[in-house]
């Protein structure tokens, strides 16, 4: 079974040094990189290269908090609560409302300092390994995240002077950030 | 991924959007969400006296096929019995939108969403 902590070598911990993960990741590419086995046989190069993904994979989910979180948190999987999705919904139709630039900022900001709160109630959480607890503030960062990159993309447009209408953006591919689980 | 014609008109032209005051008598509200993709979905029904639902509302901030299948969903709801209402099931709404596998679990939130606003008017009524 495929396990990123395990793949660098590492305990399943939220703690991580990002220095020594990504010289591990240069260390274990190298080690396994198809040039090195261009004289090897085909089983041999076939091997290097599903290593090789294992590795871009394991690495980028354990460079990332939340999706190491995620990891780390897969036995305590929590639904979003009501109080949760109701101050998601909030959020997002305060967002729909604000038309100047600046209120549009102001928002931005607030939503930043909403998720490195919370990330750090997380870090704290995993410290004292209440994980149930843990879960539940994942649920909201996870949402956070996505209101985060929506705010950027809308100053982005802002400053190139392109109207982006909210909810029914007809440019926008109606795909939108939804990427496919990996478990379905 | 192309999407069906149907879920492209939903997404450009929602059905029903808006809301309903959540704590009137006759309003059932269903919230819903899914955080991996940020889908956070609203749907509420207003049920008149003879247990039909008279009007829907909804609200969903996601992906073009979340909003498509809870536009969709709203449009299934009117004239309907409570009873009938939730009988509806999400493959309806892949058929009907023609949804590719990996956007059923947005169908599968306007289901949930369904039964969360009943549950909700149930409750209120007792």
């Amino acid at each position: 079974m495929f396990d990123a902590f395990e793949i660098f070598s590492l305990p399943p911990s939220y703690e991580i040094d990002l220095e020594k993960l990504t010289q591990t990741y240069f260390d274990l590419q190298s080690k396994t990189h198809p040039d090195r086995f261009i004289n090897g046989s085909p089983r041999e190069r076939e091997l290097s290269e599903s290593k090789g993904a294992d590795i871009n994979k394991a690495y980028q989910l354990l460079k990332d908090p939340l999706s190491r979180a995620e990891i780390l948190l897969s036995e305590f999987k929590k639904e979003p609560s009501f109080e949760s999705l109701s101050e998601q919904m909030a959020l997002r139709e305060e967002l729909e409302t604000l038309k100047e630039p600046i209120q549009r900022e102001v928002f931005r900001k607030k939503v930043e300092v909403l998720f490195l709160t919370k990330e750090k109630a997380l870090e704290i959480f995993f410290r004292e390994e209440k994980f149930e607890e843990a879960a539940v503030v994942l649920v909201d960062l996870k949402y956070l995240e996505k209101l985060r990159e929506k705010t950027r993309h809308l100053e982005e447009a802002q400053r190139a002077d392109v109207k982006v209408p909210l909810q029914s953006d007809k440019k926008r591919d109606p795909d939108g950030a939804c990427a496919p689980q990996d478990d379905e | 991924m192309s999407y069906s014609k149907k879920v492209i008109d939903h997404y450009e032209n929602p059905r029903n959007v808006g809301s309903f005051d959540a704590s009137e008598k006759n309003v059932g509200t269903g919230l819903v969400g899914a955080p991996a993709c940020g889908d956070v979905m609203k749907l509420q029904i207003k049920v008149n006296e003879a247990g039909i639902i008279e009007d829907v509302r909804f609200k969903t901030f996601g992906c073009g096929s979340a909003i498509a299948s809870s536009s969709f969903a709203t449009e299934m709801l009117k004239g309907k019995t409570l009873e009938q209402a939730h009988q509806i099931k999400n493959m309806e709404i892949v058929e009907a939108l023609d949804l590719p596998p990996v956007k059923i679990h947005c169908s599968i939130l306007a289901e949930d969403a369904i039964k969360a606003a009943i549950a909700d008017w149930e409750k209120k009524k007792d």
